[in-house]
């Protein structure tokens, strides 16, 4: 099934647009209710993967941004990516960050399990609650046991708190930020490369959305474009076989399916 | 800038030395591995049945274990092996593994270390039951083991009273990947993590690594447990080059500036000889830029897995238990050698899988075996034997524990060759200095998959029987040793036929032993 030509012709300004083709003639971004990248907002993503033929939902996550004064913020991540049998992984983790260009996380708590329903008691062991900081150097991470400890040098951000960053980098103006990647909320990917990528003018159902794209390059990591809108929020993540969508912010939704079809030549 | 992860109250271990492997003594070619393979698993050595009765006699709590799977893997991505792949295009000089070199520096790795058929379903179906595929029926993807070949988790329920729990892709049931917890689609013999559902590594992984830390790190039964947590990337590569219609745009046509970071071709992305049956080069991929962004991608995968590995073992590290870890693939990917991608193919890069056995207290350290041949069919026949438990009959594979244990001496006799399956009627003999592969004529039926020469009827392999049913012609011939690469066939090469001819009779004595079975699908 082919788009149309006006969607063909955005989708032709950068590959990683391709990635949400199906879903822009069905996707209304939502109200910007007051949002501002650097004050305090929730922002909710629905999580696409990319089959040849279809783009499916595989789960949503939700990244809320408070203030601790002028230096500091809490991130709160909540998430869910489908299993098997009608259960989810769910992930929650609360990150205490700075307010500088990649969102360091400085402490934070996370916790998993698989269950059917967020407040079910973890399936088959599979709960686990962990603590972590950056510290001297070390990411320390401790669970009811132990304490372990790893390298961590220069600037380094978390996968999670990198989609709060990307709502604040200044657009072209930016240079290109070397950095270390924590992947999850335990395992440092050093060598990572952050930089501008390009803009972009697409439309949605509801009109125009000119977007500010990000590029970031690195260990374990397919090359991955965060897509900004002209209001600072960060609208689409395209990533190999993986799109994430903002679907609601601060508590207000737009439009998003729960499929749309792959883009296809 | 990379990192090293500090156990901080971990015991220190001593590293052994770097093992120098004896060189086996020089054998009759004709007392093949195939011989080896039908006896009990515990006849190849005194030292492996000296320890399991020892353990089945003393009661001795018996280890954990821990098997690790990574799907599409190939041995020559991980780092630590690169003092060994040192030529520049092996995956070890492009994918920063730190985590599975840990495992292998405190661990024994196999160089020498086959798929028993390089192909999901096939090879699993071999890793779990100890049987070649021709055996369990699994021939092909998506259909299941035969229901007369126990897996591994049904014959542990049956003979131990491990607490046995399957985490991730599974893929030896039918058309289906991923177990679920109750209904046809569980797996017997095993309890089931509830993770995933479409078949995307990038979407099934972190619910595998998370959920598997968390079980070990959470388990307080007195009983040991036999934890399988299969990752599967970095098989989502498969997603790249789907071409369905010729109208997909997937995420080879992504466009990414890499400059020097855009891994090199490798020696063999031409070369001069025919292919076997059944394979064609790839030519979707234009121009060498796309083959590397292909690469480079396979080697992001490669090091996300890398992540999952370490997120579990640090889980397991942080216990100081008795475990015994096994981390193994079930194929690799070609990733443009013989100008082909993905799998199911009899050269090194598909058929060669990642194999490390690691326990702290039992195996040893810091040793890279690369004479002994070994198959991902050892697996079953090992892990019984530490758990003190005789295999299921007609155990192909050997018991790896008189190779790998801490003051053991390499065995008098080891196997002279391997034996593998590929693309339903190929076969591929390897012994030390060569690989003979050749392709039974494929049917079109895949219940009745060879050719009689006699009428051109098609039939069911019957034991034995192979002289019987015609052969596709460009049979492959590589001197391993000399030739890694596997640029020169020598099928036509002055002085190979007898070389061709002990490699049949080693092929015949194997499919001798063999007993055909039947897949089952529990759809």
């Amino acid at each position: 099934m082919k788009i149309d030509s006006r969607i063909e012709s955005q989708v032709s300004q950068d590959f990683s647009l391709r990635k949400v083709a199906g879903l822009l003639e069905h996707y209304t971004p939502p109200p910007v209710a007051g949002f501002a990248a650097a004050g305090n907002w929730k922002q909710e993503y629905s999580m696409f993967l990319l089959d040849p033929m279809v783009s499916i939902n595989s789960g949503a996550f939700s990244i809320e941004r408070s203030l601790k004064g002028t230096q500091h913020f809490a991130m709160t991540v909540q998430m869910r990516t489908y299993g098997i049998s009608g259960f989810s992984l769910f992930q929650h983790a609360v990150l205490q960050c700075r307010t500088d260009m990649l969102a360091a996380p400085v402490s934070w708590e996370f916790e998993t399990k698989m269950a059917r329903r967020p407040g079910d008691k973890p399936y088959l062991l599979s709960g686990r609650h962990r603590s972590a900081k950056v510290s001297d150097g070390y990411l320390m991470i401790r669970d009811k046991l132990r304490t372990s400890k790893t390298m961590i040098h220069g600037p380094y951000s978390n996968e999670w708190t990198l989609l709060e960053a990307v709502q604040r980098l200044p657009g072209q103006a930016m240079k290109k930020i070397h950095y270390t990647l924590i992947d999850e909320y335990d395992t440092p990917q050093p060598d990572h490369n952050l930089e501008f990528r390009t803009r972009a003018k697409i439309s949605v159902a509801n009109g125009p959305l000119h977007l500010v794209g990000y590029y970031d390059l690195g260990r374990a990591v397919i090359p991955t474009v965060y897509w900004v809108d002209q209001h600072g929020r960060l609208i689409f993540v395209c990533t190999g076989l993986v799109v994430y969508a903002l679907a609601a912010t601060n508590g207000q939704s737009g439009i998003c399916p729960e499929r749309y079809p792959a883009y296809r030549a | 800038m990379s990192a090293d992860r500090i156990a901080s109250d971990r015991p220190d271990v001593p590293a052994s030395k770097s093992a120098s492997e004896s060189q086996l003594s020089r054998r009759n070619f004709l007392k093949s591995g195939a011989a080896l393979g039908g006896l009990s698993i515990l006849g190849t050595s005194q030292l492996a049945a000296a320890i399991g009765e020892a353990q089945a006699s003393s009661g001795e709590k018996k280890p954990n274990i821990l098997i690790i799977i990574s799907d599409q893997l190939n041995i020559d991505a991980i780092g630590h092996y690169s003092s060994y792949f040192k030529d520049p295009a092996y995956g070890g000089h492009w994918a920063k593994t730190p985590h599975l070199d840990r495992l292998a520096r405190e661990g024994t790795s196999f160089i020498e270390s086959h798929s028993a058929d390089p192909v999901c379903s096939p090879s699993r179906s071999c890793m779990f039951t100890g049987r070649m595929s021709i055996e369990t029926g699994v021939v092909e993807i998506n259909i299941g083991i035969d229901k007369n070949v126990p897996n591994m988790g049904q014959w542990f329920e049956a003979h131990s009273n491990y607490n046995r729990v399957y985490c991730g892709k599974w893929h030896i049931g039918g058309h289906w990947n991923y177990p679920t917890v109750s209904g046809p689609r569980k797996i017997p013999g095993f309890d089931t993590m509830p993770v995933n559902g479409p078949a995307f590594g990038i979407h099934a992984d972190p619910q595998v690594s998370n959920s598997a830390a968390a079980f070990i790190a959470n388990y307080r039964e007195e009983r040991p447990y036999l934890l399988v947590a299969s990752l599967m990337n970095p098989h989502d590569i498969c997603y790249w080059a789907m071409n369905l219609d010729g109208h997909e745009t997937t995420p080879a046509t992504d466009v990414n500036d890499l400059g020097s970071k855009l891994p090199i071709l490798p020696p063999n992305f031409t070369f001069d000889f025919k292919y076997p049956e059944g394979l064609n080069p790839y030519t979707a991929f234009h121009g060498d830029t796309q083959w590397g962004n292909y690469t480079y991608d396979y080697y992001r995968m490669v090091e996300d897995i890398d992540a999952h590995v370490g997120r579990i073992m640090d889980a397991l590290r942080e216990r100081n238990d008795d475990t015994v870890v096994i981390f193994i693939a079930d194929h690799g990917e070609e990733l443009g050698r013989h100008h082909l991608i993905e799998k199911w193919h009899p050269y090194e890069a598909s058929v060669k899988v990642p194999f490390i056995l690691w326990n702290p207290k039992r195996i040893k350290a810091n040793t890279m075996n690369t004479t002994h041949l070994v198959s991902n069919v050892d697996m079953m026949p090992t892990l019984c034997d530490y758990a003190g438990i005789a295999p299921p009959p007609h155990q192909r594979g050997l018991n790896l524990r008189p190779l790998i244990e801490q003051g053991s001496t390499d065995p008098a006799t080891w196997r002279d060759n391997v034996y593998a399956e590929w693309q339903i009627t190929g076969r591929m003999i390897r012994t030390k200095k060569y690989k003979y592969a050749m392709k039974y004529k494929y049917s079109g039926n895949l219940d009745k998959p060879y050719v009689r020469k006699t009428d051109g009827g098609h039939t069911e392999f019957i034991q034995g029987h192979g002289d019987e049913y015609a052969e596709y012609p460009n049979a492959l011939l590589f001197d391993i040793e000399n030739d890694p690469w596997e640029l020169k066939d020598l099928i036509n090469a002055p002085g190979s036929a007898a070389i061709i001819e002990e490699h049949r009779r080693i092929l015949r004595a194997w499919e001798a032993i063999l007993i055909p079975g039947h897949h089952f699908d529990r759809n």
